[in-house]
């Protein structure tokens, strides 16, 4: 007796581990004349509802695409993508990453399709020179363009007005007046003036650098050591270790939370924040950043690449989805919902963009954005190992001009300057 | 409560000095409870609170009005009746297949004597000291080279046993006294049978234990759920809660209730469960 | 004892026989889900392995040698290793008071169980997520009671050398409470009869206790504490969602530093040689615990 039922828990385990009860694998997505597209897309959070209102309209106008939309968090979509692609599984549409230069990885070991039909006059394409330079030149490896901007966001400077008219401060135009309201504004004991993070955030010290006509590389070799780059850091250092403009070591989370707690006057931040600071009651407003020593405005640039796997088995309707999700009519309406800018050139005068004074501020940088470290293959150790670490140094120990010349050698190290 | 429930040398023992002493343990441990519970009590609260109510008034506890909105949130938005079934489903299968297995694995490392028994023993101990983040991307080439991607098997039978369930229970077999499995041995009983009608009664506080374990650990992952499913239908309950923190906003009171929704099957099942943990001095020892 | 043996000598193949059924469908579950990924990241490694590429270059012990030169490798093995001594003495010793103190039954020590082990069944992911919030200077409850008595709250994530203190003191409330309900489990098997022979003997409580009791539930402090052991070297979760190594990297763990390489470089082979060492570190840990507590049943 015990030898059967031995062999009948074997004989089940051996059933189910050779799988045999298996469900169907996906089917390749074509049933008769409607494709299906799977699209893996990392857009969870506030933004969520505005990406699926989207997709449905998208399905409800397309008798014969439809797009099977799967939201995952980024760092599981980081993990499988690769493989899933690679086995020829996954996704057909899929947005790899929030980081802009993931796309040279995908782009140079063959993953995501090189987007030939996407640009052109026909109806279903997007025409030449409508998308931003920015964008295209990050998106390209020799020549061809391998992802379509799912979004296009840039930063403002956030304020709050009670806590302005409180003080009797004006809104800042140029850095000195920011930093000279910031520090009024702080009391020492938990009420910022100007929240700045340094880590796990969209990136804010760049948008500081670059005001002051400083960068992190110039003409391939760093530019971290240069006056510019160090006496900025060097000022806004400064003012957050003596005059405790900002805590120290913050993540983007963390200082976006203060601004939604009143607990300071101003931050830089994109779009996505403006929701959840209505939700939290503060009287706000946007305005550009402002202008530094350089006498130029510029703030960050953030977009979120589109690719359309290597493996996909309808290159042409994936193209054409892209080619939807880019057109006037489908920009004009994730703008509205979202607040973002428009990935298009040609729409600063839309009505919809014009109509909404939020939305027409962040479209109205864009002109002036730039991106942070587009085509670097080593984004992550540059951000991780010697920038962030730099600043992080500046802000905890003071000493901005040593940590950024050990920066600076160890980036042009990278570089092979 | 009353000491006449304790056994004779016990109660001797319940002197004046003793007495202060078991009173001032009994103290710390309810200030211990209580910071234990705070964050619990904080997270509960919060989920009845508005974004603006957390972030404008962090030092009132009690929520101004008891907000259900982030509970109909969560309700609304995500198919949590499917959610909660792929929980209940890929917990409870796991569970149950893994201390089954576990249970048959550890029976052998502990009480059989065959070739080859330590090196398995350490080969199963060995496989706990590598971080399971290492095994994500090849672990997720494996289930999908068996086709087992967005089902029910990919998500419970690579989870099916458990080097840790294997590990536990040896230790609980090998505490217990050889006298009465040996004793069914030279009965002429099979090993299946000691297994099954001696050695799984005796260990029933470590099975629960362990079932509780397994319950819990793949009810809370989220990791696991995440790379074996993309859609929708096969999504847990954690891996659905997901989809409410973005890259830079989390609402925090959505978060919490939704961290509430996933503990209370939890922590209503372990209330339960603890039956089978203490069952009180009278009944132990060798029946 | 004779009549024991002559059984055991007597059915040697049949427990062979036994032996091998039993462990098989553990043994090819375990084989194919967990040795061979494990297998394969050993054989990453060896190569040089960017998460992309298709084609990989092997290099041997390129990777190893490179962990020992690099600071941050080492950086990241101080702090795990101050991470483990902080708590898995703690963790054992506190546990067991608890089990000792909670393990019979009065209306009360239920109540108290739950309480302790309700850490242990929440979703750390999430639970860590309150903690930061509770433990922040700046918008945490905690902070706005203190400012409101006029005390400038101290910023436990923020300052690089307490940082970590919040870490162990996070990793302890989530963990005291699997310990002791192991060790309640443990303490209920301990027969009753051995504790009146040692009253009979003329054994106070602490003899009872030394004599008695910790030998009984031996094998389960053996494994309550490996198991501590091990976990503590593999920290992640709270590390991850508190502080992300930070600051400074003066939380940054083995594998949080693993997992960054991983996956937010990229560099596959890096990392799993990052996952060895720590594998060996684990292993060279457990294996002088096991001598300690002489892992051989040695009735």
């Amino acid at each position: 007796m015990h030898a059967k039922k031995l062999l009948a828990a074997v004989a089940v385990t051996a059933t189910v581990a050779l799988g045999i009860a298996g469900c169907a694998p996906s089917g390749d997505g074509s049933d008769g004349d409607v494709v299906t597209l799977t699209y893996w897309s990392g857009f969870t959070g506030g933004d969520r509802q505005a990406y699926e209102d989207l997709i449905q309209k998208f399905n409800d106008e397309h008798e014969n695409i439809q797009i099977d939309y799967q939201l995952q968090p980024w760092d599981s979509i980081a993990q499988k993508l690769p493989t899933a692609i690679a086995a020829g599984s996954g996704p057909d549409l899929a947005t790899p990453d929030y980081n802009v230069a993931t796309i040279q990885q995908y782009a140079s070991n063959g993953l995501a399709l090189p987007l030939d039909d996407l640009i052109g006059d026909g109806d279903t394409q997007v025409g030449e020179g409508i998308l931003p330079e920015t964008v295209t030149d990050s998106f390209s490896l020799d020549g061809k363009l391998y992802a379509a901007p799912a979004n296009y966001a840039t930063l403002l400077l956030y304020y709050n007005k009670d806590l302005l008219d409180a003080a009797g401060v004006e809104v800042p135009t140029t850095m000195e007046e920011l930093q000279a309201a910031a520090v009024t504004l702080s009391d020492g004991n938990g009420q910022y003036g100007f929240a700045i993070p340094d880590n796990a955030t969209i990136p804010n010290w760049p948008v500081l650098i670059w005001a002051d006509g400083g960068d992190l590389i110039q003409d391939g070799c760093s530019a971290l050591g240069s006056d510019a780059t160090v006496g900025t850091v060097e000022t806004w250092a400064g003012l957050i270790r003596d005059d405790k403009i900002s805590p120290i070591g913050a993540t983007g989370q963390e200082a976006q939370d203060l601004f939604a707690a009143g607990k300071t006057a101003f931050q830089i931040n994109g779009p996505w924040a403006a929701g959840a600071f209505t939700e939290a009651g503060i009287n706000f407003d946007v305005a550009p950043v402002p202008v530094g020593a350089s006498g130029s405005p510029v703030t960050l640039a953030s977009t979120v690449p589109t690719i359309v796997s290597a493996t996909t088995k309808h290159p042409k309707e994936a193209q054409e989805f892209l080619a939807w999700w880019l057109s006037k009519e489908t920009q004009a309406q994730l703008s509205t919902a979202a607040a973002y800018a428009p990935s298009r050139t040609d729409m600063a005068d839309d009505p919809a963009i014009t109509s909404n004074p939020t939305v027409a501020a962040f479209a109205a940088e864009v002109p002036n954005a730039r991106l942070y470290l587009p085509t670097e293959m080593d984004f992550s150790k540059i951000d991780v190992d010697i920038f962030t670490p730099a600043i992080q140094s500046a802000t905890q120990n003071g000493n901005a001009a040593e940590a950024l010349a050990a920066a600076d050698g160890q980036l042009n190290e990278l570089l092979g300057c | 409560m009353s000491t006449s429930t304790l056994p004779l040398y016990l109660r001797a023992e319940r002197s004046p000095s003793r007495r202060i002493l078991s009173a001032v343990g009994t103290f710390v441990i309810v200030l211990a409870a209580l910071y234990v519970i705070f964050p619990f009590v904080w997270m509960l609260l919060t989920s009845f609170r508005t974004q603006e109510e957390i972030f404008s008034a962090p030092g009132n506890l009690i929520p101004a009005t008891f907000n259900v909105a982030n509970y109909l949130k969560i309700w609304t938005e995500l198919p949590f009746a499917r959610l909660f079934l792929n929980s209940v489903v890929f917990a409870g299968g796991v569970t149950i297949l893994s201390v089954f297995f576990d249970s048959l694995a550890a029976y052998a490392l502990a009480r059989l004597d065959f070739p080859g028994k330590t090196i398995a023993f350490f080969i199963v101990l060995a496989t706990l000291m590598v971080p399971y983040q290492i095994t994500l991307v090849p672990l997720f080439q494996t289930v999908f080279d068996l086709h087992w991607l967005d089902t029910y098997q990919g998500l419970i039978v690579p989870r099916a046993t458990s080097a840790f369930g294997i590990f536990l229970l040896r230790q609980f077999f090998m505490s217990v006294p050889r006298d009465l499995d040996a004793a069914a041995r030279i009965d002429g009983a099979s090993e299946f049978r000691i297994y099954w009608s001696v050695m799984l009664p005796l260990a029933r506080p470590a099975l629960a234990t362990l079932a509780v374990f397994h319950f819990m650990n793949n009810w809370n992952d989220f990791l696991w759920p995440l790379v074996v499913t993309s859609s929708d239908t096969m999504r847990t309950i954690p891996a659905g809660l997901t989809l409410f923190s973005g890259q830079y906003v989390i609402d925090h009171g959505v978060l919490m209730a939704g961290a509430t929704i996933s503990l209370l099957p939890l922590a209503i099942a372990f209330f339960f469960a603890q039956r089978y943990f203490v069952q009180g001095i009278a009944t132990t020892g060798i029946k | 004892m004779t009549t024991i043996t002559a059984a055991r000598r007597a059915r040697p193949r049949t427990q062979l026989r036994a032996g091998l059924l039993f462990l098989l469908p553990s043994a090819v579950l375990i084989g194919v889900f967990v040795i061979y990924p494990i297998a394969n990241s050993l054989w990453m490694s060896l190569h040089d392995w960017t998460f992309f590429q298709t084609t990989h270059e092997f290099v041997g012990p390129a990777n190893y040698l490179e962990l020992l030169g690099d600071p941050r490798f080492w950086n990241a093995l101080g702090n795990t290793a101050v991470f483990t001594l902080a708590t898995v003495p703690a963790q054992i010793i506190l546990g067991l008071l608890l089990a000792v103190r909670l393990s019979r039954a009065r209306w009360w020590t239920s109540l108290m169980r739950s309480v302790f082990f309700f850490p242990v069944i929440s979703s750390f992911a999430t639970m860590a997520i309150v903690w930061k919030f509770v433990l922040s200077a700046d918008v945490g409850p905690t902070a706005a009671w203190l400012r409101g008595a006029g005390i400038q709250p101290i910023d436990w994530l923020h300052t690089p050398n307490l940082a970590l203190g919040a870490i162990i003191m996070v990793g302890l409330w989530k963990n005291i409470g699997f310990t002791m309900v192991i060790l309640i489990a443990a303490l209920q098997d301990v027969p009753e009869s051995l504790n009146e022979a040692a009253v009979l003997d003329g054994a106070g409580p602490w003899g009872r206790f030394r004599n008695v009791t910790l030998p009984s539930i031996r094998q389960a402090l053996l494994f309550a504490s490996i198991i501590a052991v091990i976990a503590s070297l593999q920290v992640f979760d709270q590390v991850y969602v508190m502080t992300g190594g930070g600051p400074l990297f003066r939380t940054e763990t083995l594998v949080t530093y693993m997992y960054e390489q991983g996956f937010g470089q990229y560099r596959s082979g890096y990392a799993a040689a990052i996952a060895w060492a720590l594998f060996l570190l684990i292993a060279i840990v457990s294996a002088f615990q096991l001598r300690i507590f002489r892992y051989r049943d040695v009735d």
